[in-house]
Order: C-alpha cells, then sequence, then structure tokens
C-alpha cells in the first residue's frame, strides 16, 4: 500500500509539475536530474508534449457558410457542357450550350484574352434558354473567351456551380 | 495501570544507558584542531568573514521565484535579472518569431475564412476553406510552439538563477581572499 501511495504521489508531482514536459528535451536528461528515474515518466513526458500540440493543431474552423454543401446538404450544380461560341456577321457573338438539369439560371463571363480577367454579363439568363447573344463586342480585331456556370438558388442566396473551360470560336 | 508501569520502566532504562554530560571534553578546543589562542581568534575570524560574506550574498543573489514570475509575464526576463544576456535574447526573439509567425498565418486565416463566408461560388467555398483551415492550423501550431518555449523558458530560469547565485557566491568568495581590505554592510576589515 506505501509503495503504491509513494508511486501515486511521484506520479502526481510529475503532473502537477510545470517541467513535466520540457525537461527531457534540453537539460533534464543532460544534467542528470532525471537520471534515477523510470523511463515511463520520461514516455509520459513525450507524449503530453506531442498531445498538447497535435491537440493545438487538431483544431478546426467551423463551416458557417450556409450555401456550403457540407453546411445546407444541398450539391452544388454540374457544369455546363458543350458550349459553342460563333460570330455572326452583324458584330454579335452567339453563345449556345446543353441545358442543364435543376438549376434556376445561368452565368456568362467573358474576357479578352483566355487567363485574363473574366467579368460577369450582368444579364439574367434563366434555366429555360440554351443559347445567348452577346452584342456588347467589337469583333474586328478583338477576340472573346466565355466561360459559364449554372446557379441554383437557396434561402440563402445563389449557390454558382463550377464554371467551365473558357471558349471562344475557331 | 501495568501500562503506566511499563512506562515507567522503559523512562529508568533510558536514563540508564545515557552517558553523563562531559564539560570537560565539550569545552576542549583541541578537538576542532585549536592548538592555542591563536587558532581559536584565527577560526573566529574565518566565522566572521564567512557570516559577512553570506551576508552579501543574501542583499545580492537573485529570488527564484521572482525571476519564475517575470518570465512568467515576458519570457526572458527572468534571464537578463540573472544576467544571462544570451538566453535572455535567444528566448525573446524565438518568441517574437514564433508568436508573430502565428499572428501571420492567423491573420491570412481569417482573410480567407471571411472570403470564404461570403462566397457564392462552389470552387471559392471549398478553396478558401481548405487555405483558411490550414493556414489556421499553421497558425495554431507556432502557437503552441510558443507556449511551448515560454514554458520552458520558465523552467529554464530556475537554472539561470541558480547558476547566477552560484557565480555570485564563487565571485565573492573570491574577492574576500583576495583583498587585504574589505568594506561590508558591517564594516571595515584589513587583513595583514
Amino acid at each position: 500500500m506505501k509503495k503504491i501511495m509513494l508511486e501515486l504521489n511521484q506520479v502526481l508531482n510529475y503532473l502537477f509539475d510545470f517541467q513535466f514536459c520540457l525537461a527531457p528535451l534540453w537539460k533534464g536528461r543532460a544534467r542528470g536530474i532525471y537520471s534515477n528515474e523510470n523511463q515511463i515518466y520520461q514516455k509520459i513526458r513525450y507524449l503530453t508534449l506531442i498531445t498538447l500540440i497535435l491537440f493545438t493543431i487538431s483544431c478546426s474552423l467551423d463551416r458557417t457558410n450556409p450555401l456550403d454543401p457540407l453546411v445546407s446538404g444541398t450539391n452544388a450544380p454540374n457544369e455546363v457542357t458543350n458550349i459553342t461560341v460563333v460570330t455572326t456577321e452583324n458584330n454579335t457573338i452567339i453563345i449556345s450550350w446543353n441545358s442543364v438539369n435543376t438549376v434556376d439560371g445561368y452565368y456568362i463571363y467573358r474576357s479578352q484574352s483566355y487567363d485574363g480577367l473574366y467579368e460577369l454579363i450582368p444579364e439574367e439568363i434563366n434555366a429555360s434558354v440554351s443559347t445567348y447573344e452577346d452584342t456588347d463586342v467589337n469583333i474586328p480585331g478583338n477576340f472573346y473567351w466565355y466561360k459559364m456556370s449554372a446557379y441554383i438558388e437557396l434561402n440563402e442566396g445563389r449557390l454558382e456551380g463550377y464554371r467551365s473551360e473558357p471558349k471562344t470560336w475557331n | 495501570m501495568n501500562k503506566y508501569l511499563i512506562v515507567f520502566f522503559l523512562f529508568l532504562s533510558t536514563l540508564l544507558f545515557s552517558e553523563k554530560f562531559n564539560i570537560e571534553e565539550f569545552t576542549n578546543p583541541a578537538k576542532y584542531n585549536w592548538e592555542n589562542m591563536e587558532d581559536r581568534c584565527k577560526a573566529r575570524d574565518d566565522l566572521d568573514s564567512r557570516q559577512k560574506l553570506l551576508q552579501i550574498y543574501e542583499l545580492n543573489k537573485q529570488q527564484i521565484i521572482r525571476n519564475m514570475i517575470k518570465s512568467a509575464f515576458a519570457p526572458g526576463w527572468g534571464h537578463y535579472s540573472s544576467h544571462d544576456y544570451t538566453k535572455g535574447h535567444a528566448f525573446i526573439a524565438s518568441e517574437i518569431v514564433l508568436f508573430g509567425t502565428s499572428y501571420y498565418f492567423y491573420n491570412r486565416a481569417m482573410d480567407d475564412y471571411h472570403n470564404y463566408e461570403d462566397s457564392h461560388y462552389i470552387g471559392d467555398i471549398k478553396q478558401l476553406y481548405l487555405d483558411a483551415n490550414s493556414n489556421y492550423k499553421y497558425s495554431q501550431l507556432f502557437f503552441s510552439l510558443g507556449a511551448v518555449v515560454w514554458m520552458y523558458t520558465i523552467y529554464d530560469s530556475i537554472s539561470a538563477t541558480q547558476e547566477y547565485n552560484q557565480n555570485l557566491w564563487n565571485d565573492l568568495s573570491k574577492k574576500l581572499h583576495s583583498q587585504r581590505v574589505l568594506i561590508t554592510p558591517i564594516g571595515i576589515t584589513v587583513r595583514f
């Protein structure tokens, strides 16, 4: 019984000792402060130090965006496929695509270079259409690239699906 | 009744085994290797000087607990007090680097997180959350390392203070034995 109490006392001393998890890393061992102690206590210190660091880095940020599929439980719309871009003689570009099921509308982005800044065309394109005529262009001497995406309306706002690869006319 | 008798006899038995106090032997100076009065005076002088040394040491020594508290408030402060400037610089610099890096990653994480909260595009929602989370983890990692170093600083201030006190004692005793004239808080001593 006495031996158990002594062991318990020693363990408690280590638990309440602030050097508990630090001493073996630097000086404790080198100075021989803990030379007579049981190997188990040294392992406990290492484990505590590692646990402390792992615990702190295991904390994650909360997902608070209501449009996040992992929060709302709603899947994002599929990517728009089969996009074709053609030019007409009267300075207009016609973009057509395959309709995507269960979406509420589309976004079209336009840029004058492939990897440039794509600006959203500020016109509402609803889900029932599958072509768009872009008249705000000046075709002779200019090139235009288009990206498309579909969106769904949720109570918290619009959730936009993945954008397509840039397309232009041949 | 028997109990009291046993106690009484035990008391008597202790008296039987006790030795008579020998005042002659107790006061015999030869047991301290004092052959004459001069030796006794020398020993007394030596004792006096060591007492004075101890007084100076007590006045100048550093308190371990005080240095620990200083290090708990500002890492490295305890080491500066113990005149261990190299370690003091190292600890304060490492704390600045670790907490500064942690703050930098935390700021980046919060920027990405606010953008994530405002985002409507699924690509941004996924990417910004991943970026924010990884920056947040880096921030936490550096913060916990900073906390560990801070704890170690407190621990190390003990040994730094002990080392300072040991050096102080060594210096004082060296000075005492090398100086002919000593000015102490309680007077002046001249050695011939």
